[in-house]
């Protein structure tokens, strides 16, 4: 299975051309990729996580040979946006091409509302400049611009029937009656909708007004359909179907989609291209994988899936790349000595943390012949359904979380014992903390192990929501 | 035993707790609407032996209302009149306000909405005769309005007589429109209040200006506000007596006033009792055709 890991790449802040990524090597963590859990979200059952497993691997291959090489519809030049003293976005670059299924994540108040109202022409950026086909829109109203909004809670006109809600922006743009009919029941066969076109909204169940608000939206034929959460206020279920729904529309009509979530399993599974947002700053804007492999910063590798974050420092560098990848040996205070690669070149000042995710991690009775190993105690054994997640302690007194997959073979775990921690040297990362987890360091850490939770550096403290976002 | 007991009488209490709550009102209007409506029309059936006859006699006496509109048909048509005009002013003075208040209104919202509230502080009768202050002939406004050749304007119009606003039909209606404005505005205000301003940006994101915003989903959506409002107006404005008695002159004597004439001064109460009982039966009639018009049920 190969998974291009390379070394050297990770698409930072504000750049929307992801530099060029030297293929140097194939990678086992992309096997062992069974969760994607993340502390506080609602847990996916199996399914979800087989189908999440498939996808990322299925992808590779199509997007390695896409890039991101095409007409670009949506163009942000230095965009901002503030509301009054708070600033919601910061100067953002931004490209997305025609026919992409494009993301932006992150925690809520991160800016992604902001940065799609702006899309839509609800906000006026407070700087820089928005194209749409390379026409500057700027200051064009929402009503002028030819990109439609799929809302958070849909905003189906309540005094309307189906194929009414569905007409109106037909209706908008005086489209002669008989075309709007025919339109109108060829996107509701499309969305799967055939046969409530009198109903009014109230008489139907979620999916099906969002089905409706989707309909409203593409028939139309937008350069752009803006999505904003809107699988938010569907059950889990629903939710997973209407993921493939949207993809399998995405494709039928070969649309640009740009997608709003917070939820990073959502984004993983149906993106092309994910833009990472944290309090108005764009992390990383790169593919699915390049992002959980190589994330940008501390921020995206414990916002995307979990991640073991410690305090480390380079103690050797290579002068070339190794067969392996890794071009760095780092010293994790309380663990030991090991070979890392970084994600970031050339890496920036700053502090650095040792990533290892959790389901890189095979853990064994006895120590293995190969890959990197650590002697633990395991001090905590949770059953996860699909995965078994443990957390070890090592003699220098760092903790490790492992997620042990059902094919796993050895000893089950049990608290108290000794193991083995092991992983390949590529599944080693070493990755920039970024300003905010380093603030959340405790102070003192060169002497005590510290294992930075990968809960920490995610907890947003913006200020206020910005406007776009108050309900 | 006690257990026995509460088992026992609670599904005769569920039984009947529902009509204990409905038997306050049923008792009240029994005794104080239901009883007086029906020796009301009683009363529009009988006729006086004479004319010092107190307490006339029941006898079928169908011509009360014939005589109704023989001789305040012209009264009663101005009061319709009167009052429509009263809830077409009043819809357009209100709803813009209470449009604003909803939208634009923020966290003083609550405030203004509440100020609109504050002239019900005032006896409604004082309200009134303080409007006879306002529109004295000597008073302010009216020398203003002499003043800028709006007198003439209003009297080429033929919403005035002479020289005066005091006694004349703008009057009475101004009047009414100042009464029952805030039972247009506050239905208004709730209907508005309630709409997803999301639909907003949804109305714009599908192409529509803003005022095709306005008429394609703001206004419906006020709808059942709209209708709420121009029955509160309407409905105690046609029926309104003391507006026309202070600010009103012969020529705008409203159907209210002729009512309280044959009632409190002529003393005729079949003819006043059949004149009430047709107005009833005008007004309900009216309503429905308006609730028909705008196709109430549809909107929730």
């Amino acid at each position: 299975m190969p998974i291009a890991c390379s070394g050297t790449t990770a698409t930072t802040c504000g750049s929307a051309e992801p530099a060029p990524r030297p293929d140097v090597s194939g990678s086992a963590i992309g096997d062992r990729v069974r969760s994607r859990r993340r502390p506080r979200t609602p847990c996916r059952d199996s399914t979800t996580i087989a189908v999440l497993h498939f996808t990322l691997h299925h992808r590779v291959h199509a997007q390695e040979s896409r890039g991101i090489d095409g007409n670009p519809v949506i163009q942000f030049e230095q965009v901002s946006k503030a509301f009054g003293s708070v600033t919601a976005v910061h100067e953002t670059d931004l490209t997305i091409v025609e026919g992409e299924f494009f993301s932006l994540l992150g925690p809520s108040g991160c800016g992604k509302t902001t940065t799609l109202r702006m899309i839509a022409g609800f906000e006026r950026p407070t700087s820089g400049r928005i194209r749409l086909d390379g026409v500057e829109v700027s200051t064009v109203p929402p009503y002028r611009r030819n990109v439609n909004t799929v809302f958070q809670q849909y905003a189906l006109f309540p005094h309307l029937s189906v194929f009414d809600n569905v007409a109106f922006g037909l209706r908008s743009s005086r489209t002669p009656a008989a075309e709007v009919r025919d339109r109108v029941e060829e996107m509701l066969a499309v969305v799967h909708l055939p046969d409530v076109s009198r109903r009014k909204p109230s008489q139907l169940s979620g999916g099906q007004q969002q089905r409706v608000a989707l309909a409203r939206a593409l028939v139309n034929r937008p350069r752009a359909l803006l999505l904003d959460e809107p699988l938010g206020a569907l059950d889990l279920k629903l939710r997973e179907s209407m993921q493939a729904e949207l993809k399998r529309i995405q494709g039928e009509l070969g649309s640009t989609f740009v997608y709003v979530t917070h939820d990073q399993g959502e984004a993983l599974t149906m993106s092309d291209r994910i833009a990472v947002m944290h309090q108005g700053r764009t992390e990383q804007i790169g593919t699915p994988q390049d992002i959980y492999h190589r994330p940008a910063n501390a921020f995206v590798a414990s916002f995307i899936g979990n991640a073991n974050l410690l305090r480390a420092r380079v103690v050797e560098r290579a002068p070339a790349p190794q067969p392996d990848g890794a071009r760095l040996v780092v010293e994790v205070p309380g663990l030991g000595r090991f070979p890392a690669t970084a994600t970031v070149d050339p890496l920036p000042v700053g502090p650095l943390l040792f990533m290892l995710r959790p389901e890189a991690i095979v853990v064994t009775a006895e120590e293995p012949a190969q890959g990197t190993a650590v002697a633990v105690t395991i001090t905590e054994v949770t059953f996860a359904g699909a995965t078994l997640r443990c957390a070890g302690r090592s003699d220098g007194g760092a903790t490790i979380d492992a997620e042990i997959g059902p094919t796993a073979v050895g000893a089950r775990p049990q608290p108290g014992t000794r193991m083995w921690m092991s992983w390949q040297h590529d599944a080693a990362r070493l990755v920039p903390a970024d300003s905010a987890s380093a603030e959340d360091l405790p102070a003192g850490t060169d002497t005590a192990p510290t294992r930075v939770s990968p809960d920490t550096p995610t907890t947003p403290t913006t200020p206020a929501r910005p406007a776009g976002e108050r309900n | 035993m006690a257990e026995r007991d509460g088992g026992h009488r609670r599904p005769s209490r569920g039984r009947w707790a529902p009509y204990g709550l409905l038997a306050p009102g049923v008792i009240w209007l029994t005794l104080f609407f239901l009883v007086p409506l029906a020796s009301l029309a009683r009363m529009s059936l009988s006729s006086k032996q004479s004319r010092f006859d107190f307490v006339p006699s029941f006898s079928w006496d169908w011509a009360n209302y014939g005589d109704v509109f023989s001789l305040y048909g012209t009264q009663l048509a101005r009061s319709f009149g009167f009052a429509l005009a009263a809830t077409v002013l009043c819809l357009l003075i209100g709803y813009p306000l209470a449009y604003w208040v909803a939208v634009h209104g923020g966290r003083w919202r609550n405030v203004l909405i509440g100020l609109v509230v504050v002239p019900f502080f005032t006896s409604f009768l004082l309200r009134t005769i303080s409007w006879t202050v306002l529109l004295a002939d000597n008073a302010t406004v009216v020398r203003a309005a002499r003043g800028a050749g709006l007198l003439g304007v209003l009297r080429a119009a033929g919403l005035i007589d002479g020289d005066r606003l005091l006694d004349t039909p703008l009057a009475v209606i101004g009047g009414l429109t100042y009464n029952f404005l805030p039972f247009m505005i506050l239905p208004i205000y709730v209907s508005l209040e309630k709409i997803d301003l999301r639909l907003l940006d949804a109305a714009a994101d599908l192409y529509a200006s803003g005022a095709s915003t306005f008429r394609r989903v703001v206004f419906p959506l006020s709808l059942p506000g709209v209708f709420a409002g121009s029955l509160l107006t309407f409905i105690p404005a046609s029926g309104d007596f003391v507006n026309a008695a202070f600010l009103g002159g012969t020529r705008s004597r409203m159907i209210g006033n002729v009512v309280q004439d044959r009632f409190l001064v002529q003393l005729d109460y079949p003819g006043a009792a059949a004149i009430s009982l047709l107005l009833m039966a005008i007004i309900t009639s009216a309503v429905l055709l308006y609730a028909r018009l705008l196709g109430t049920e549809e909107l929730a």
